[in-house]
Order: C-alpha cells, then sequence, then structure tokens
C-alpha cells in the first residue's frame, strides 16, 4: 500500500519579541538549513499558523501581550498539533511543568546551546510529519472506504470482525459466491492486498 | 522593673504555704510585735504600731488557709512577750475575734482586686481603705473583748481603740504592701545602688529630719514631724512605692527608736497619727509615680515593638526587592547575550564554510561566544542567589494582619494627615497566604496611596476587602492623582515608574509575590478619584498544582 503525499515545507516558525534574538536564531537555523519564519508576537504567528502550517513553533516564554504558553494553548484550541519547544531566560520549575503538561515538546534556556537547539527543533519538526504521515494515511483510508457501496462495508466490518465468509453470507442472507463478489471489488476499491490490510482499514472504520 | 510582682504571692493567686513558710511567719510576728511593743496599754499588746498586723494579713493574702497559724502567732505573742496578762480564754477569745477580722480582710482584698497595690493608684486608695476598715474592725473586736472579759476599764476604751487602730492601720500599709511587692523591693535594691547620690540623700533627710523631730525641736512639739514628710516623699518621687515604702520602714524605726530611747517626747499615739497620714500620702503619691513610670515603659515597649516590625517589613520588602531586580536585570541582559551567541555561532559557521583567510578566525568566534555564555551563567547565578524563599502558606486572618500593617504605617511620619478608612471586614476573613509576603504587599500599595495623596488638601485611603468565588478581593483606592493612562499596560513591569524618585519595582515586586501565593494583583477602577488595586488571594489551600 503506497500513499503519494505531496510534501509542505517544514518551517519552524519563530516567535520571539526581542529583535536581535529574533533574528540571530534566524541566522543560525537557516545556516543549519532550516526553513524560519520569524515573528514578533504571539498574535502575529497566530495570525500566519494555520492547520496546514508543518513543522514546529519555536516560542518565547515571556512577552509583552500573549506569553508562549497562551501561544501553545490558543494552538490546541484552533486544533493546531503545531509542536511546540519553549525558549526562555527564566526557567523556572513551576512553568516548565506547566508548558510540558501543556504539550511542548521541549524548554529551552535561554542562551541555548545551537547544537540541543537543531536536535529538538528536527526533532520536533520530525514528529510533527510523522503525525501529519499518519493523518494523511487517515484521510486516504476514508477517502477509499467512502466509495465502497454499504453491502461492500458490511463486507468489510464483518471481516474485520474476523467472520469467515460462510458466516458472513448467513448474516447477510446471501450466498457465500456473492459475498466473493463483494470481498473482491472492496478488496480492489481499497488497495488491499492481504486480509491484513483488509483488517487494518476495518480498524479505521471501527474507530469513527 | 518596679512593677513586677512576685509570682507567688500575686494576689488571687495563692500558694501552698510550706513548714518553711509558717516557721519564718511564726518567727516574724513575734519578733516584730516584740520590737514594737512601745507605749502599750495597760500592759497588753495594744500599742501605735502594730507590723505584725501587715505581716499576717499578707500572710493570709498569700494562704488564705493559714488563719490558725495567725491565732497561733497570736498567742505565741501574747504569752512570749507580755507573759499572762489575762486568763488564757480570753487571750484565745481575742486572737480567735482579731484572727477573724484578719482573715475576712484578706478575702474581701482578693475580692476588690488589690493586685495592682502599690503599681496602680484605684487599687492602692481601695488597699488604703481596706486597710482603714480593718484596722477599725479588729480595734473594735480586739478592745471589745478586752473590754468585756479582760483588763480593760470601759472609761478607757476609747485611748484604747484609738491605739489599737492606728497600730493595725500603720502595721497594714507599712509591711502588706512591701512583703506582697518584695521581688520587686528586692530589685530596687539595685535600682537604689544605681542613684547613690538620690539614696544617699534621702537617707541624709530621714536622719536629719528625725534629729530635728527629736533633738531639737520641742520634744512635746510636733511641729517638726512635717519635715519627715520631704525624705519620704523624695523616695516615693524618684523610686514609687516600693522606695517610699523602704523610706517609711526606715522612718518607723526612727520613731520607734526615738519615743523609747528619749524621755519626755510626745506620746508615740500622736506620731502614729501623723505617720498614717504620711503613710497613706506616700503610697498613693508612689503609686501615682509606679503607675506613670509603667506606662511610659509600656509605651516605649510598644515604640521598640513597631520599631522592629517596621524593619522587618521594610527588610522582607528590601528582600522581594533585590530578588525581582535580579530577575529583571538577568532577564533583560540575557536577551542580547542570546543573540549575541547566535550572531557568535552563526559567524562561526559561516566562516566555516568559507575557505582563506585567517585561520584563528573561526575559534575567536568560538571563544567570544563561551564567553558571552559565561557572562549569561554569571547572571543566572546572581538570579538564583537572589531568588528569594519560596512563600510559605498559611491561613491568615484579615483584620488583625490589617489592622497591623496599617498601624506600623502610622507610625511612620508620611501618615500624619491622611485618613486610612477600612471597611469593616468580617473578623473570620482568612487568606491562605504567606504573612510576610502580604505585609510587603500591602504596605506598598498602602504607601504608593499614601504617597499618591501626599500634598492634597484632603487625603483619603480606602480599604475594603470582600471574598467571592474562593478568593478574598482586597481593594486598595486613594484620591490621590491616579496612574496616568500611558503607563497602565507597562504599570507592573520592572522600572517603570511614574514617581520622580521611584525605582519602578514595587508593583512588579508587589505581583510577583501575589503570584507566588496563587493570588494576582491588578489595576482595578477608582471610586475615589485616584489609583485602585486589587490583591485577589485564595481563602483556603490551593490543592493540587497550579499553572
Amino acid at each position: 500500500m503506497t500513499l503519494s503525499v505531496t510534501e509542505p515545507i517544514h518551517k519552524v516558525w519563530l516567535v520571539d519579541d526581542d529583535a536581535a534574538v529574533r533574528d540571530a536564531l534566524r541566522l543560525l537555523l537557516e545556516l543549519r538549513g532550516l526553513v524560519v519564519e520569524s515573528f514578533d508576537s504571539a498574535e502575529a504567528a497566530l495570525s500566519a499558523i494555520g492547520v496546514d502550517s508543518r513543522g514546529c513553533v519555536l516560542t518565547d516564554l515571556r512577552m509583552p501581550q500573549m506569553t508562549g504558553l497562551e501561544l501553545m494553548f490558543e494552538l490546541r484550541k484552533r486544533s493546531i498539533a503545531l509542536p511546540v519547544v519553549v525558549l526562555t531566560a527564566h526557567g523556572d520549575v513551576s512553568t516548565t511543568r506547566a508548558a510540558l503538561r501543556g504539550g511542548a515538546v521541549d524548554f529551552l534556556e535561554k542562551p541555548v546551546d545551537e547544537d540541543i537547539l537543531a536536535d529538538v527543533l528536527s526533532y520536533a519538526i520530525s514528529e510533527d510529519a510523522r503525525v501529519y504521515q499518519r493523518r494523511l494515511e487517515t484521510d486516504a483510508r476514508w477517502a477509499r472506504i467512502g466509495a465502497l457501496t454499504p453491502r461492500e462495508r458490511q463486507v468489510l466490518t464483518l471481516l474485520g470482525r474476523g467472520k469467515q465468509n460462510r458466516e458472513i453470507a448467513v448474516e447477510l442472507s446471501i450466498s457465500p459466491r456473492t459475498v466473493e463478489v463483494y470481498k473482491a471489488r472492496m478488496m480492489e476499491k481499497l488497495g488491499c492486498d492481504t486480509l491484513a490490510d483488509v483488517v487494518r482499514m476495518s480498524l479505521t472504520l471501527e474507530s469513527a | 522593673m518596679i512593677h513586677q510582682s512576685g509570682v507567688s504571692l500575686h494576689p488571687g493567686i495563692t500558694v501552698r504555704a510550706g513548714p518553711g513558710l509558717v516557721v519564718a511567719y511564726l518567727l516574724a510576728h513575734v519578733a516584730l510585735d516584740s520590737m514594737s511593743f512601745v507605749q502599750p496599754v495597760l500592759k497588753l499588746g495594744i500599742t501605735p504600731l502594730s507590723p505584725q498586723t501587715g505581716l499576717a494579713l499578707a500572710f493570709l493574702l498569700a494562704y488564705p488557709r493559714g488563719v490558725g497559724w495567725v491565732v497561733l502567732a497570736l498567742l505565741v505573742s501574747e504569752v512570749v512577750i507580755r507573759g499572762v496578762p489575762s486568763p488564757a480564754w480570753v487571750l484565745l477569745l481575742h486572737a480567735l475575734g482579731v484572727a477573724a477580722v484578719y482573715a475576712s480582710a484578706a478575702h474581701i482584698m482578693q475580692r476588690i482586686g488589690v493586685a495592682g497595690i502599690g503599681a496602680t493608684l484605684s487599687s492602692t486608695l481601695r488597699f488604703i481603705v481596706a486597710a482603714a476598715v480593718t484596722a477599725l474592725a479588729a480595734a473594735l473586736v480586739g478592745v471589745g473583748v478586752y473590754t468585756a472579759f479582760g483588763p480593760v476599764p470601759q472609761s478607757m476604751f476609747g485611748p484604747a481603740l484609738a491605739r489599737y487602730a492606728v497600730g493595725d492601720f500603720n502595721g497594714i500599709l507599712l509591711l502588706t504592701p512591701l512583703l506582697l511587692r518584695l521581688p520587686a523591693a528586692g530589685m530596687l535594691a539595685s535600682v537604689i545602688r544605681q542613684q547613690p547620690v538620690a539614696f544617699t540623700g534621702v537617707l541624709l533627710g530621714i536622719v536629719g529630719a528625725l534629729t530635728l523631730v527629736f533633738l531639737i525641736g520641742d520634744p512635746q512639739d510636733l511641729r517638726f514631724f512635717y519635715l519627715l514628710f520631704i525624705p519620704a516623699i523624695a523616695a516615693a518621687l524618684t523610686w514609687g512605692v516600693p522606695g517610699f515604702l523602704l523610706a517609711a520602714v526606715a522612718l518607723q524605726a526612727g520613731l520607734i527608736l526615738g519615743v523609747q530611747r528619749l524621755p519626755e517626747v510626745a506620746p508615740l499615739l500622736d506620731l502614729q497619727l501623723l505617720m498614717s497620714i504620711l503613710l497613706a500620702t506616700g503610697l498613693a503619691l508612689g503609686a501615682v509615680i509606679t503607675e506613670r513610670h509603667d506606662s511610659a515603659r509600656s509605651a516605649l515597649q510598644r515604640e521598640i515593638e513597631l520599631r522592629s516590625r517596621e524593619t522587618s517589613l521594610a527588610r522582607a520588602s528590601r528582600v522581594a526587592l533585590t530578588g525581582e531586580l535580579a530577575s529583571t536585570l538577568a532577564h533583560e541582559l540575557n536577551q542580547p547575550l542570546t543573540a549575541l551567541v547566535g550572531y557568535l555561532r552563526a559567524g562561526e559557521i559561516m566562516v566555516g564554510e568559507r575557505h582563506g583567510g585567517d585561520p584563528r578566525l573561526a575559534p575567536t568566534l568560538r571563544k567570544a561566544a563561551n564567553e558571552a555564555l559565561r557572562a549569561s551563567d554569571t547572571l543566572r547565578r546572581l538570579r538564583n542567589f537572589y531568588a528569594g524563599r519560596d512563600p510559605q502558606l498559611e491561613p491568615l486572618l484579615m483584620q488583625p494582619l490589617l489592622a497591623q500593617i496599617i498601624d506600623t504605617l502610622r507610625h511612620s511620619d508620611r501618615v500624619i494627615s491622611a485618613e486610612i478608612r477600612v471597611t469593616p471586614i468580617d473578623s473570620g476573613m482568612t487568606v491562605y497566604a504567606d504573612r510576610v509576603f502580604v505585609g510587603v504587599i500591602l504596605a506598598n500599595l498602602l504607601t504608593n496611596a499614601l504617597d499618591a495623596t501626599d500634598g492634597r488638601p484632603t487625603r483619603s485611603v480606602e480599604i475594603d476587602a470582600t471574598v467571592s468565588g474562593g478568593l478574598v478581593r482586597i481593594v486598595v483606592d486613594d484620591d490621590g492623582g491616579g496612574i496616568p493612562s500611558p503607563v497602565h499596560d507597562e504599570l507592573f513591569k520592572a522600572f517603570v515608574t511614574s514617581k520622580p524618585d521611584g525605582m519602578g519595582v514595587g508593583l512588579a515586586v508587589s505581583r510577583s509575590l501575589a503570584e507566588a501565593c496563587g493570588g494576582s494583583l491588578t489595576l482595578g477602577v477608582s471610586s475615589l478619584g485616584g489609583a485602585c488595586f486589587v490583591l485577589s488571594l485564595p481563602t483556603a489551600a490551593l490543592t493540587g498544582d497550579r499553572i
């Protein structure tokens, strides 16, 4: 089973109110081959980041209006699952805990070692890509499942529950041969080669 | 120092008399009676001075169950000093009657509260009146028994009564307070040692006055007696009641000696009548002085207490302030350092990509970056050092806390013309916070309010506290100039101030402290036209972690 995915640009969405910090980090990260988009406030970042944005957010904690933590919670509220790395000059325990519990990938203290920063960011970006990939696959599965007729869908569900062709025939009051036909058509539509693929697809259906 | 009464002899609290105390009492009773057995009526124990009565009363005040011992002491005295001048049963009847009067007197004195004998004027006056009544009652009973059943003829009743009453009265005034306040008198000794000139003066005054009374003046003429008032009153004025009592004892001893040793002096009774007046006057005067000393000392103590409270608040405030200062400084400097490190590392990478040029450039950039990191590390350590302590959260009653803070501020002179009104708050209102932190925050808010109203025709500051939704909201409002709106947004940032000589850390510190207690500090809307701040603090312990 292969899925063709058009790769969106993985960016580091950098948010810091200090212009020099912003500029220096941007330069440093770009030299390391990352694509950086920087903002001077959480509000500005929020207006640019959407559900389709890829990569990860690197934000300062203390900013005049909205803080880095508030930005993170706001992103989650908007169902934007972009990983967040928090950068701060004040690394106190309680904010760290709150940040990590709120789903931040990591919490780094300024001035940050650029090797560690690069590691953390590439981990965050790959994590985002992984999550995104999984979401794409799920979406694709759903698209295929959507193409099934009601009968084919029933056969898929029952196969997923481990039923034999004969049992399915009895349950749906059709002949085993007809079940075979539905099964073949369904597997073709879903692009499944093995029964294992069918079961995986049915799990997507069950999880809905 | 003068005021402290003996622990065990505090009227109202009685002691258990051990055998030592009883024996000491008996011996002292007999000794005093014997010493003062001067110019008696018909060789009976009716003398113009009965110090043993004062002793008996002090004994009974400390040990109300000791009546039996008093009866015994009275009998033993009669037998030892005077033989058996009348039938034994008359002596017994006399002893029983008089002891009963003393016991009742001791009981009544306890009831009317003579705890402050010699310490306050009112209880001293009560004591003097009680002593007069006791003396008269004892005289009526004692002389009555001797007249009805014993040797005193009817015609002698009047003079004997006077002699008996005056003797008891003087005995009580002289010895009871002295004995009850023995520790105070003991402490006085050390005070007197530090004032040798005054002490010598009083002593010389006593000797001189006695000399005048007995040797220079006409012994029958008592006009010089009044000279005795001078040293006695000097002692009362200098050392209060205990000092006066010691002087009075010396005077009394002098009088007895004079009467016994010198021929043809005035009858002791006349002297003793004058002595009664001297004793009553001196005691009352001494009580006034002692009372004044005590109130001056307690005012001083209060002053010291306030000062130390003030300094401890100021210290806590300074610590919090330094912490916030260090934290802000670290943050503000850390930003450019971060940028610096970033630029230097970026430069290093750029140089590394390009060949040629000075090969020392890349390592130099690396070294520069390391130095910037070192500076940042120093800042971090500085911040951690001044980070201040963790809040110690405990339930605090708002009412006394507010009263204490206002009290401390009132003490400083900036409050003189300002009016601080506190809306009456529920006495049970409690916040769950750090005592020192809340003190610093409120003192800071009130100081700001007072500074803001300074120099205005009317100065008023209002404090109100209400409870809602698990939070106590403490509102501090003033009618000063208010906060200029450009400052509003940055009000709680460090180094932002509208005061010419302010550093702008007070509110930043206060907010940090409030947040450390799980509360908040915000700008409110003033109803007085000035600035209004709202401090919210949790009413109870927060459960779980807070974000």
